[in-house]
């Protein structure tokens, strides 16, 4: 490409991120909706029917994940835009799949009634006791198939692109590692850090064509049975690395634009390239943390998935973390509201990522309580979901010029208190041993699910002021073509 | 608070609460500090390298140390059957427990205190959670105390080892989602 194309290109990609972004940002605000209603049911306010309140449940846990992962996916094409010439179309095409997953998942539980939670264990899908239609769990499988297979899509081509243009055991790191790296040649934070993502990623997408494949067999053909631990392995492989992608992209995007506030350098070396590797490994293993409760699992895995957690806290708090917080020491950085958004949510990623260390390491104390969701919302709701706006609002930024104003800060200092007093009554009522997806709470227990209620509704507010601000920051960004 | 203090699920549910706590305090002052810490800006930033990359290694090493401590800790705390059967005396009281959509079903009601207590645990359709509470004495404690957990699991059996330390009221609360009655699937025993 010459220069002009570049620009270009580079113009059309930002305005696919900023359109995708806004798509996805307000698909996040509708699903987390569904959560303040569970909430507010379980802490009593309102009463939702309990088989309503478990459909709740799964679209909000699928919907908000799921569009934070698509979010996340375009600012990340967003800050690859420089480095990587990735297709478009493709963009476009997976952009077209996940809508028709929406759809599809919406009009399952609207008209199917379906209800399994995100984890979808085998043979629960199957066997709903009159909850919901048959139909149901092949049209979720179906949806579900479709957002296997946009993902992978995306990240074959960032494999794809980064190869071409590095090498895959350059883009990989593997060269700094052994010292064979060209200093020419050595590929920035944000290309390392994707590769090594969309690896890591593909490997479970298989998993997870290969289990939603298995399930779909069964739908078609019920006498067809399935191992449940073996599928419950395969699950989890899946949706345990999936929803760990979300926050690695998170980091390549830090890693790329927090130079740019800091006005400092942050390059790929050795350490990074160890980091990021060993990252693989240990989120890999880890997986195995969530087996933990299935005594026949073999104990050698048991063991791994301990040590996983730990290792996995290694490449994240001593490489990624600590250097932001290198980077960002005495930078004479001015915090405008996209690095504050992005530094607030590493400092999420940081503390969620601890509290799931020690629900791996002592698993038999808090598995399948509040502690669960306490720790997996921090590192969402107030980690990867921050880095995704702050993302956002550096592209205003950069391509509208857009300045912050006090309803930026506003929107996210409310977030911010709503979303800690939030999830802190949940790891308080975990740590008391509360059981997680109860629609009526444990008698003795509501206390903690209504005190958790103020703040989630303060979490909507800020979350409602963070969206109309894109949109308007939005406003102010020429138009990308012609 | 009915506490008993010889419930060591307990115990670990409570030092979980304090290092939770503990470490959101420590990992948010660090953010603060730094971010307070940006003006004025060094322009030489090695001379920033130099000591972050000095703290970093010290934090390494720090890390390293209580990582390889809590990995053991959590090694011999492991609650499977292989390593339990060499912890415990005496022969275990076997108890057949199965869970389906929406209950449970238990060969035996009343079990001893103090004894090892062996639970063997399926599941009749879907996966279930076996999650036993403690209810006080005489099942007055509205909000039960956690003792302990395994999975149910269709074709599998859980084998879980309890020795109640405590007489009273039991109740077996499901602990993994089974479909819209979960939350209501429980079940009372008595240990004397
Ligand atoms: C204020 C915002 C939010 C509220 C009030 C909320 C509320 C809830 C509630 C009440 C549950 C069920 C807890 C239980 O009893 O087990 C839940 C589960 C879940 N939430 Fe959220 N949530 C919020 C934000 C988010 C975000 C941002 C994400 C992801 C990006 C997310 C992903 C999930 C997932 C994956 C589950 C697990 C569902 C399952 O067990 O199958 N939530 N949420
Ligand atoms: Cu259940």
């Amino acid at each position: 490409m010459d220069v002009a194309d570049r620009s270009m290109y580079e113009r059309r990609v930002s305005g696919i991120a900023l359109g995708y972004g806004a798509i996805t940002l307000v698909l996040f605000g509708v699903t987390v909706f569904f959560g303040v209603i569970m909430r507010t049911s379980q802490g009593e306010f309102i009463s939702v029917r309990p088989d309503v309140l478990y459909e709740f449940m799964t679209l909000h846990s699928i919907g908000a994940g799921g569009s934070l992962m698509a979010g996340v996916m375009a600012v990340m094409w967003y800050t690859l835009r420089k480095h990587l010439d990735m297709s478009m179309n493709i963009m476009q095409v997976v952009f077209g799949i996940i809508g028709a997953a929406v759809v599809t998942i919406v009009a399952v539980t609207l008209l199917g009634y379906y209800g399994t939670g995100w984890t979808f264990l085998y043979p629960l899908p199957f066997k709903s006791a009159g909850a919901w239609y048959d139909f149901a769990p092949g049209m979720w499988l179906l949806a579900l198939m479709c957002v296997i297979f946009a993902f992978a899509m995306s990240w074959i081509d960032v494999i794809r692109a980064a190869s071409k243009k590095y090498g895959f055991s350059n883009a990989m790191g593997w060269t700094l590692i052994s010292g064979t790296a060209k200093p020419e040649n050595v590929p920035p934070p944000v290309v390392l850090i994707s590769t090594v993502t969309a690896a890591c990623g593909l490997l479970s997408l298989v998993a997870g064509f290969i289990v939603v494949s298995l399930m779909l067999i069964h739908w078609a053909n019920p006498s067809y049975y399935l191992d449940y631990l073996f599928i419950k392995n395969l699950i989890y492989y899946f949706g345990h690395i999936v929803m760990n992608m979300i926050m690695y992209m998170c980091a390549a995007i830090v890693y790329e634009l927090m130079p740019i506030y800091a006005n400092r350098p942050w390059k790929s070396n050795k350490i990074v390239a160890i980091s990021w590797n060993s990252a693989f490994v240990a989120v890999t293993l880890a997986y195995w943390h969530h087996l933990l409760q299935d005594f026949p699992q073999p104990l050698i895995f048991q063991f791994l998935g301990v040590f996983g957690s730990y290792m996995a806290a290694f490449p994240a708090t001593v490489v990624t973390i600590t250097g932001t917080l290198i980077l960002i020491y005495k930078s004479g950085m001015k915090w405008k509201v996209a690095p504050l958004y992005m530094y607030l949510g590493l400092m999420g990623w940081a503390i969620g990522g601890f509290w799931a260390v020690m629900d791996a390491g002592f698993n038999q104390a808090v598995h399948n309580t509040m502690y669960v969701p306490s720790h997996f919302h921090t590192y969402l709701l107030v980690g990867a979901a921050f880095i995704f706006v702050g993302g956002l609002y550096h592209i205003t930024e950069e391509l509208g010029g857009c300045r912050d104003t006090f309803e930026d800060k506003l929107g996210l200092w409310t977030w911010f208190v709503g979303g800690y007093g939030f999830v802190l009554w949940f790891m308080i009522s975990g740590v008391l041993g509360t059981p997680r997806r109860y629609a009526v709470q444990m008698p003795g227990t509501e206390i903690y699910s209504t005190a958790a209620v103020y703040f989630a509704w303060t979490v909507v507010f800020g979350l409602l002021i963070a969206i109309a601000r894109y949109l308007t920051r939005l406003q102010s960004v020429k138009p990308l073509r012609g | 608070m009915v506490f008993s203090k010889e419930v060591k699920s307990v115990r670990t549910q409570t030092w979980i609460g304090i290092m939770s706590v503990a470490s959101l305090v420590a990992i948010a002052g660090i953010f603060l500090k730094v971010a307070m810490s940006t003006q004025p800006r060094e322009e030489n930033y090695e001379n920033i390298t130099k000591p972050g990359y000095a703290i970093r290694r010290k934090y390494f090493w720090a890390l390293l140390i209580v990582s390889v401590v809590c990995l053991v800790i959590s090694v011999i705390s492991f609650p499977y059957p292989a390593i339990m059967e060499a912890k415990i005396t005496g022969e275990p009281v076997v108890v057949k427990a199965t869970g389906f959509q929406f209950g449970w079903e238990l060969d035996k009601d009343v079990l001893p205190v103090g004894k090892p207590v062996r639970f063997d645990v399926t599941a009749k359709d879907v996966n279930h959670g076996f999650g036993i509470y403690y209810h006080g004495k005489d099942g007055s404690l509205k909000k039960g105390i956690f003792v302990a957990q395994t999975q149910a699991m269709p074709d599998y059996i859980n084998k879980l080892y309890v020795t109640f330390k405590d007489p009273g009221v039991y109740r077996i609360w499901c602990l993994e989602y089974c479909g819209a009655a979960h939350h209501i699937m429980t079940y009372e025993f008595r240990v004397e």
